[in-house]
């Protein structure tokens, strides 16, 4: 991620490029936290209850390796982007086998995901950003504020969310996210700094909406 | 570079601190956000100000990227914490004696597995708990201690904890594993399993047409599923209030047995293959909610499923009440009750209460069932049902098709306020719940059960017993042994508690816990199987006491207690003195490993008091003044502990006894009246020693009484503080007269007298507060003007009791006593015929009091006082061979209990008062040719 490692990265992926395994383990063992970080947000909780993160690591790994040759070939995608393809391949795969039933196209699923009866969520969070705030009211409207980040999220639209996923939930640099979307490094900045303009809107609007309400 | 970089908190850079932003040569604001990012990451806590003074041009826009940056950031971090609380744990193969077969499921709490405990080859479920919940030592003890009141429960509907433990870093709690689902599983899965569920479970009120017909329908309707329910509604909401009659009568039972489930919602009631709907949890919520309140950002309960009081930090038995109403609601018509767009919505929505009636939903729910879910849903808890039992009840009316006390208080008024949800003032009768659980916690487990504990008690005493062998033989197993003792452990104090429950069933009332000493003496309730039992339990408890585990220390501790508290029963006072040293001897050593704990001090302080009781019973005065001296001392010098309720009463207490004894010291309570020579007793024979001895005790009692004035007004449902200071008004009563100050003995006889009735009439039928109001209205002296008729009444009352327990040594001691203040009175009016026959009775009782209960010397000096007041009649009498005869049985007596009892300075005091006495009778009846002699 940071321009420090990229020598020692290139050495190890042009031997991973070379089919070298024991390189696939040290740079997926690299980024194993980061490709852990991306499982928790993109899995359906639904999915999360049956298969733990560990268990796609594993299957991401096992893919890696197989498909080791295939890296080679794309020349234009760093080591970190193409595993981050893999998990993703391999979500895609889960969330289709498990999801079969409802019937629902499993890759529209990919996006941000819902949490966890995310109510839970947001008051947790708002519990813990508190701190020693104790009045229940106070950390109720702690928990309004991140349910109206949670809502401001769930209402931009998809380029600008997806976006925002990739620079602050998946910890992918500028570079990366450029990379993934297939744009200039230059038209990614803009388009984050857009949507993140966007949020930042929007919930100034929901803020005073609900003032509104209150008076 | 990897990614645990990242996540890495730099530890060097204080937490305030924020990382120096640096200018570059042209403004990039994607870049400063990634550095603002960056330092999120890496824990820093990254100052908005210092990067918007490098660019003062551009400070707006900056302002408003990092600031959502920041927001964005804090979240995920937190949604990390919330979604995966067990990132950190490794996959486990097997925890101490489980081994792992797999994961059954994820919460916010940890992770759930299947599991088999090895040496007894038993299916488990484990729950290891997230790491993150049992930071510091505070929340596991408390975890420990949850999860032990837990471990108790034992009802068809609960599902059995069998313990907790520790493995490494991973805390784990072991409970039965329940083959089924839970019911938010039932409810979220798809309705075709749904019906086939509900066929399976029940298969007496789901025919297989029946359950074919809800395969169709809910094969054929998604997800709302109004045909189903349309279909035969009448079946399922049966099916659905059996469940609700099982939960509540769980529930019910758990709030008697003093434990709050606090997060009933369906996701914790489980639904095994033979319809039987198992509660689990119990204890584990609690401890997610303090966590959630120390901050660290775990779940706090969930809102759907939270009653609005809580909000407002308000929870008790009827909040849960509401929980099981708001699951029962959700099961009848198949939607949440509180449902809401995100967090605030629904907490808003969750703080107004139910708002639609179910019966809106679908007109086919049973008017009467919708009737009691909207009592159980009253959104005042006053309106609810006063505990989960009411619930029970009704739902088994509804079932039976028998009118429902919901209907009876006007179903329409409740409708209309429900509708509008008035706010009510709230009347207060959270007391009368507490004395209801407090009463009802002892009458619910059975005999068998108590049999079962002594063999599983026996059982694993033994395999205790080897275990230590074993641990000699293999240290580096310690840990393991450890575990298993802890195990064991909680077999035993399970078998403790419920044989002092069968006892306290069997012997004295429910609910007269509180008012501690209850006995002076030996209760015949108390069964050699008993004795038994918990003879072994000590044993066992002693072989786990060599272990020096704090946990195990602290529970034999308590197990020492009750083998004083049980041996205070039997009566046996030296083996009740031994134990209390002994529980004594292991709080202090619990002290010494926890100076901060304000508990440790005050349970010592408590056993001190029952050491000073006993002592005092013993007769052994200065040593119960010394004890006295040692509690007051260990209380004062803790200031922590004397802002305490507990230490304060505790304290009171203590002043309390030492100033009873003083009055005990010949007088032998309740009766001061039997002889009135009763000053020159003690070694306060002189006058002014006497009075000066009066002015302290007077001092000593009236600190206890201010004490527990104060604690009486500030808690007037603590019933245990108004049976202390009714006591202590007494002892008042009893020191006053002595001083012969009859107005302030009457003004106290007759608080005491009030306080006792109150009492009475708030718990009509407990024994024990009868006998005390008895013990009162005997204690004013026989100058008093109401003295014959409190006498009168203490005899009415008395002859209740021994109507209702004649056995009881207590009871009796209380009729001689009565019968010997009537006999006192009977001489002073000169009635000496029939004094005579008063007195012969009160000897009688005696001497069977002494046959079946040869340990109390107070029994013995009574019966040699009585002798004594024979003696004293004979001679007013002019029958100068009689009262010889009595004062030589008189001192007889004394002199055998002093052979039994040579530590005794009472006894020997007494002894030779009346070998006085005889002598100066001797001498008298030489001259009495030529003077008058009456003997002083």
């Amino acid at each position: 991620m940071s321009d420090t490692s990229i020598g020692a990265e290139t050495e190890l992926t042009a031997r991973m490029r070379e089919g070298n395994e024991d390189a696939l383990g040290i740079v997926f063992s690299d980024y194993r936290e980061r490709l852990r970080r991306i499982i928790q947000f993109r899995i359906d909780y639904r999915i999360a209850a049956r298969v733990s993160d560990s268990d796609v690591l594993q299957e991401t790994y096992i893919a890696a390796a197989k498909r080791l040759s295939h890296f080679s070939k794309q020349t234009e995608m760093s080591a970190f982007l193409w595993l981050r393809l893999l998990v993703k391949q391999q979500l895609v795969d889960i969330h289709r086998q498990h999801l079969k039933a409802e019937k629902r196209d499993a890759r529209k699923e990919m996006g941000l995901q819902p949490h966890v009866a995310s109510a839970q969520t947001s008051m947790a969070l708002a519990v813990q950003l508190a701190g020693s705030i104790t009045a229940a009211s106070e950390v109720v409207a702690r928990a309004e504020t991140i349910a109206l980040l949670e809502s401001s999220l769930n209402e931009m639209d998809e380029i600008d969310r997806e976006v925002i996923a990739l620079r602050h939930f998946e910890e992918l640099t500028n570079n990366e996210t450029a990379s993934v979307l297939n744009l200039q490094p230059s038209a990614a900045s803009k388009r984050y700094l857009r949507a993140m303009s966007r949020l930042s809107q929007m919930m100034s609007k929901f803020e005073e909406s609900q003032n509104g309400d209150e008076a | 570079m990897s990614q645990s970089d990242h996540t890495q908190p730099d530890l060097d850079s204080k937490p305030k601190q924020s990382p120096a932003p640096t200018r570059a040569d042209h403004f990039d604001l994607d870049k400063l956000g990634e550095q603002f990012s960056k330092a999120i990451r890496e824990g820093k806590y990254p100052n908005i100000d210092a990067y918007t003074n490098l660019y003062p041009e551009n400070a707006n826009e900056i302002r408003e990227l990092l600031e959502s940056i920041s927001l964005i950031e804090t979240f995920k971090q937190s949604r990390i914490a919330v979604s995966d609380p067990t990132a950190r744990q490794p996959a486990f193969t097997e925890l101490d004696d489980y081994k792992i077969i797999r994961e059954i499921g994820r919460g916010g709490m940890g992770i759930v597995f299947e599991a088999i405990h090895e040496p007894l080859g038993r299916k488990v479920a484990i729950k290891v708990l997230a790491n993150n919940l049992l930071g510091d030592s505070k929340h596991l003890i408390r975890f420990r201690r949850e999860a032990r009141a837990a471990a108790k429960l034992r009802h068809t509907n609960i599902v059995p904890v069998f313990g907790v433990g520790t493995s490494g870093e991973h805390h784990y709690y072991v409970m039965d594993y329940i083959d089924g689902m839970s019911l938010h599983q039932w409810l979220t899965c798809n309705d075709k399993d749904r019906a086939h569920a509900a066929a399976t479970v029940d298969a007496n009120t789901f025919t297989d047409s029946e359950s074919d017909q809800f395969e169709e329908t809910g094969g054929l309707h998604q997800p709302g599923s109004e045909r189903v329910l349309a279909e035969d509604m009448s079946t399922y909401q049966r099916w659905v209030a059996k469940l609700g009659i099982s939960a509540s009568d769980a529930l019910h039972y758990a709030h008697a047995q003093g434990v709050l489930h606090r997060d009933i919602k369906p996701a914790n009631l489980l639904l095994d293959r033979h319809n039987t709907l198992w509660i689990a949890d119990f204890g584990l919520a609690k401890l997610a909610e303090q966590k959630a309140v120390t901050a660290t950002g775990d779940i706090v309960g969930t809102p759907q499923y939270m009653p609005p009081e809580s909000f407002e930090g308000d929870y008790d038995i009827r909040s849960e009440v509401y929980a099981l109403g708001l699951t029962l609601y959700e099961l009848l018509t198949l939607r949440p009750a509180i449902e809401g767009n995100g967090t605030a919505d629904i907490i808003r929505k969750a703080t107004q209460g139910v708002t639609v009636r179910p019966r809106k939903l679908n007109p086919k729910i049973a008017p009467d069932f919708e009737t009691i879910l909207l009592k159980a849903l009253s959104h005042d808890p006053e309106d609810r049902y006063t505990n989960a039992g009411e619930l029970r009840d009704d739902l088994t009316c509804f079932l039976a098709d028998l009118p429902i006390a919901a209907r009876k208080t006007n179903p329409i008024e409740r409708m209309i306020r429900w509708s509008r949800r008035e706010p009510k003032v709230a009347a207060l009768t959270i007391a009368t719940f507490t004395l209801l659980v407090a009463l009802a916690g002892v009458s619910a487990v059975g005999f068998w059960q108590t049999k079962e504990a002594l063999r599983r008690a026996q059982a694993s005493e033994q395999s205790s017993k080897q275990s230590l062998v074993l641990e000699t033989k293999a240290r580096n197993d310690a840990d393991r042994q450890r575990q298993l003792a802890q195990d064991n452990l909680q077999v035993a104090v399970t078998a403790l508690n419920e044989v002092m429950e069968n006892i306290s069933r069997r012997g004295i009332e429910a609910g007269a816990e509180f008012l501690g000493e209850v006995t002076d003496t030996t209760s015949p309730n108390v069964s050699a199987e008993d004795a038994e039992l918990l003879n072994s339990l000590l044993g066992f408890f002693d072989e786990l006491g060599k272990n020096n585990s704090k946990d195990l220390l602290a529970e034999s501790a308590v197990a020492a207690k009750y083998a004083g508290d049980i041996s205070m029963r039997f009566g046996d006072l030296q083996r009740a003195e031994a134990a209390f040293n002994e529980s004594l001897k292991r709080t202090r050593e619990l002290a010494a490993c926890d100076p901060d704990a304000t508990a440790h001090v005050v349970a010592q302080a408590a056993i001190l008091n029952e050491l000073a009781l006993i002592t005092g019973l013993r007769g052994r005065l200065k040593h119960a003044d010394n004890i006295f001296f040692r509690t007051k001392n260990l209380l004062e010098s803790c200031a922590d502990v004397m802002a305490t309720e507990e230490g304060q009463f505790q304290h009171a207490i203590a002043h309390r006894l030492v100033a009873s004894h003083a009055t005990r010291i010949g007088l032998d309570d309740p009766n001061p009246n039997q002889r009135t020579g009763r000053l020159w007793l003690s070694r306060r024979v002189r006058l002014p020693e006497f009075k000066l001895e009066i002015e302290i005790t007077r001092a000593v009692l009236q600190e206890s009484i201010d004490v527990l004035t104060q604690l009486t007004l500030e808690h007037p449902e603590d019933q245990k503080y108004r049976v202390e200071l009714a006591r202590a008004y007494r002892d008042k009563a009893v020191t006053a007269s002595l001083a012969r100050n009859r107005n302030e003995a009457e003004r106290s006889i007759q608080k005491s007298i009030t306080l006792f009735r109150e009492l009475l009439a708030a718990n009509p039928n407990l024994d024990a507060v009868r006998y005390e109001l008895a013990l009162t209205l005997c204690s004013s002296d026989t100058f008093n003007m109401n003295f014959l008729r409190r006498s009168i009444e203490a005899h009415e009352l008395c002859l209740k009791l021994l109507e209702k327990s004649p056995d009881l040594p207590h009871f009796q001691a209380l009729h001689a006593s009565i019968r010997a203040t009537l006999a006192a009175h009977q001489m002073r009016t000169e009635k000496y015929k029939v004094a005579e026959a008063t007195w012969q009775e009160v000897l009688g009782i005696y001497e069977s009091l002494i046959a079946s209960s040869p340990n109390v010397l107070l029994y013995e000096r009574r019966h040699s006082d009585t002798l004594e007041s024979l003696a004293e009649l004979k001679i007013r009498q002019g029958d100068r061979d009689a009262a010889r005869n009595y004062l030589d049985q008189a001192i007889e007596d004394l002199s055998l209990a002093i052979k039994r009892n040579p530590n005794s300075p009472i006894i020997r005091l007494q002894l030779n008062r009346l070998i006085n006495r005889a002598n100066r009778q001797a001498n008298a009846e030489k001259t009495s040719g030529s003077q008058a002699a009456t003997g002083k």
